[in-house]
């Protein structure tokens, strides 16, 4: 009798042991996979953007690199080196929108470093080779135009308008807004008087950069509520940016909506079967009846702002 | 010799409860057929799409349905839909709880909408009444479901300690276990759980056989997991020294990167392993997309949102996120997998998966609408909108308050295109699982 207590008790120790360890190993499965998933998301994460440090040296020569403190404001080889790199004027004959619109388009290359954008993925061959076409027009952009690496953000704008008086209203809008407010100007009501002014001198990049800042609001709709009678915030950012690029098109040559510009650059980086394809093929593919609808009808909005 | 008897007994007990629970998860998926489903949808909308009535739906005898067997009888009258619901509220109300608790009952929620609502809108004003009432009765409802499942188990302490999920959680989640289901959508949605989880399992198996067994076995991870944890109150400990010692502090980010890299040391992936888990894989899956088709606004939702690889709170049936961390290993591991959303996606005019989840999100709510599910002024669904909990407050649709779902969509949230759009998916919907 004895015995086979002993016996009932060694099977249930044996029992209540594998069970205990099967328990235990299930938990650290489903510990190990959340770590594992924690380790992906975080490095998914976009890295800082780079300091000018690190930033590739570029082509440039030492005659044509200006100094990138702001106090080099009086230098005046600085304006003739301006003048020389923007003799080829791509946006505008105002030279201070000419930069601005440079700046933007530089802006797009994500400070030279497009990696981040594939999630830690590796890209596919079609990816890659976007990926290259706007490396290497980013790398050319720096070579063409030094200056631009060295035009910090807010303090840089500010020297620009100082150095290059506007002398078209969008130029005069663009000194106004970012010389009066330190460089910091209201997201949304900037963005919402840029759209006309761009329409009507016809710049592409000042269209970009109206949804671009607009992006850094949480409410950015630059239309009043009854043009599009929605609140679906994520549709509604959708059909805004759509619109806006959709209406940049036809200014220099399409250049927003290439295969390789920001808009169909991350198209492709998201979904490869959209690389190399430029706006206007993608939208067919895309855009759904009812989308199409809201953007016609957002175009019309804006080109009716137009002074 | 009493002592003896009675430890014998226990044994026996617990023997028995072994042998029976190992012999209740070996049984296997039963597939019957199922009686046509009775439900209403709870709110009419102006679409034609959505004016087609849920008594015309037909469920065809051959749709499966997924019988589970694996419940004890209780003595509890609550049905088992009812336990399935109040865990769901527990789910919404997480949050609430968990801040409720920290501060011991002095959480002020009108206070953390009302700063959620004047950061959103830049405005000093407040939160519109409506909005307010529905948190109001949100957070009666909360209060009252963890009243109800305290008393039910005999907690008694207001705030007790805890480790894991909140007690009104675990409590609820045990609850569903014990109860049986009984009315067809029960069974249906009791299988959906059960077998959803076998469904992780085998997709899981599947992920860890593309990337190879681990290196190293339990007991060194968890010994390097412990090493990791004492490292990180070393770093804490740091921390509490002024000036910090910076050089030491990276060294012992070091150590803990390096562990976790040797955590994740893998051997190379076997191909026959490979096969034998997508083997063991695609059955279940197969009898999970089968299952959609049941015409039960519950199991549909926890079925897709297994299969969408969607976390336990998101009730969106859209498609699996690019950035979606999933995304990785769908891309790297099995590719070969498609979740339903593909599906639906093939049916509309969009190839573009950023446009298709705009959309899906409101056409698969109005497809739950359809399947009976509540969608009333005070359901979660509409709740999701007017107060948002679980992302605590932000964004928010006020105007969502007090509407019905299709309402809300139809006056409010949608543009009329949109709606177009949603209404056009909605019927893809249809055609796919309720025809």
């Amino acid at each position: 009798m004895r015995s086979k207590y002993w016996l009932l008790v060694v099977l249930l120790l044996v029992v209540s042991t594998y069970w205990i360890f099967s328990g235990q190993e299930k938990s650290e499965n489903f510990n190990l996979s959340s770590e594992g998933d924690q380790s992906i998301v975080a490095s998914n994460k976009p890295s800082e953007s780079p300091s000018s440090e690190s930033m590739p040296p570029a082509t440039k020569t030492k005659q044509k690199q200006p100094s990138p403190k702001t106090d080099e404001q009086d230098d005046p080889n600085e304006l003739d080196q301006w003048l020389a790199q923007l003799e080829n004027r791509r946006y505008s004959e105002d030279t201070s929108v000419e930069i601005t619109s440079f700046a933007m388009e530089f802006e797009s290359c994500g400070n030279n470093n497009s990696q981040w954008l594939f999630n830690n993925l590796e890209p596919t061959e079609k990816q890659q080779h976007i990926k290259t076409i706007m490396d290497d027009h980013c790398k050319q952009l720096v070579n063409d135009y030094p200056l631009l690496e060295y035009n910090q953000r807010y303090a840089g704008v500010e020297t620009v308008f100082n150095q290059f008086p506007a002398s078209t209203e969008l130029g005069r809008y663009l000194q106004s807004h970012f010389v009066n407010s330190n460089g910091r100007p209201d997201n949304i009501e900037f963005s919402r008087g840029l759209v006309p002014l761009a329409l009507n001198e016809g710049n592409a990049q000042m269209l970009y950069m109206a949804d671009w800042i607009s992006r850094f609001s949480l409410k950015n709709r630059l239309f009043d509520k009854q043009v599009l009678q929605g609140q679906h915030q994520d549709y509604l950012k959708t059909i805004q940016t759509i619109a806006l690029t959709a209406l940049s098109c036809d200014f220099q040559n399409g250049i927003t909506c290439s295969p390789s510009a920001s808009f169909m650059r991350d198209k492709c980086f998201t979904d490869e079967k959209f690389c190399g394809l430029d706006f206007n093929q993608w939208y067919v593919k895309a855009v759904t009846p009812g989308m199409d609808a809201d953007v016609h009808l957002l175009k019309q909005h804006f080109q009716s702002q137009v002074p | 010799m009493l002592k003896r008897v009675l430890i014998l007994l226990l044994m026996l007990l617990l023997m028995w409860f072994v042998i029976f629970y190992n012999d209740q998860s070996n049984k296997q998926p039963n597939v019957v057929s199922h009686q046509e489903k009775s439900g209403q949808v709870k709110n009419q909308n102006n679409s034609d799409a959505l004016k087609k009535p849920a008594t015309n739906k037909k469920t065809p005898d051959d749709t499966p349905e997924l019988l589970e067997t694996t419940h004890d009888d209780t003595k509890s009258t609550r049905t088992y839909l009812k336990v399935f619901q109040d865990l769901q509220l527990a789910k919404e109300c997480g949050n609430f709880y968990v801040n409720n608790h920290q501060q011991q009952g002095n959480y002020d929620y009108s206070m953390a909408l009302r700063q959620a609502y004047q950061s959103m809108n830049k405005t000093d004003e407040l939160p519109p009444v409506l909005q307010l009432d529905a948190l109001e009765f949100f957070v009666q409802n909360c209060q009252n479901l963890k009243m109800d499942v305290f008393a039910r188990a005999k907690i008694n302490e207001e705030f007790p300690e805890y480790q894991f999920a909140y007690p009104v959680i675990v409590e609820l989640r045990m609850e569903l276990n014990r109860t049986k289901p009984k009315s067809a959508a029960e069974t249906h949605l009791a299988g959906a759980i059960k077998y959803g989880s076998q469904w992780q399992q085998s997709f899981d198996q599947l992920i860890s056989a593309a990337r190879g067994e681990n290196k190293h076995p339990p007991s060194i991870r968890k010994m390097m997991r412990e090493e990791i944890l004492t490292l990180r109150n070393d770093i804490s400990a740091l921390y509490q020294i002024n000036p910090v010692d910076s050089e030491q502090l990276a060294s012992l980010q070091q150590q803990i990167d390096d562990l976790h890299l040797k955590m994740e040391e893998r051997l190379p992936a076997s191909e026959e392993a490979m096969q034998q888990a997508k083997e063991a894989f695609i059955p279940v899956n197969a009898l999970m997309e089968k299952n959609l088709k049941a015409p039960y606004p519950g199991s549909f939702a926890e079925i897709i949102k297994i299969l969408q690889l969607k976390d336990q709170y998101d009730l969106r049936i859209g498609s699996i996120s690019s950035n979606n961390h999933w995304a990785f290993y769908l891309k790297n591991y099995i590719n070969w997998y498609q979740p339903p959303s593909y599906q639906i996606m093939q049916q509309t005019h969009t190839s573009d998966l950023d446009h298709f989840n705009l959309l899906i999100e409101p056409a698969s709510l109005l497809f739950l609408c359809y399947l009976g599910d509540d969608c009333g002024p005070n359901s979660a669904h509409v709740r999701k909108y007017c107060l948002n909990t679980q992302s605590y407050f932000q964004p928010t649709y006020p105007s969502a308050c007090g509407k019905s779902l299709i309402d809300f969509y139809t006056e409010d949230f949608l543009t009329a295109n949109q709606w177009s759009d949603v209404s056009g998916l909605f019927d893809v919907m249809v055609n796919l699982y309720a025809q």
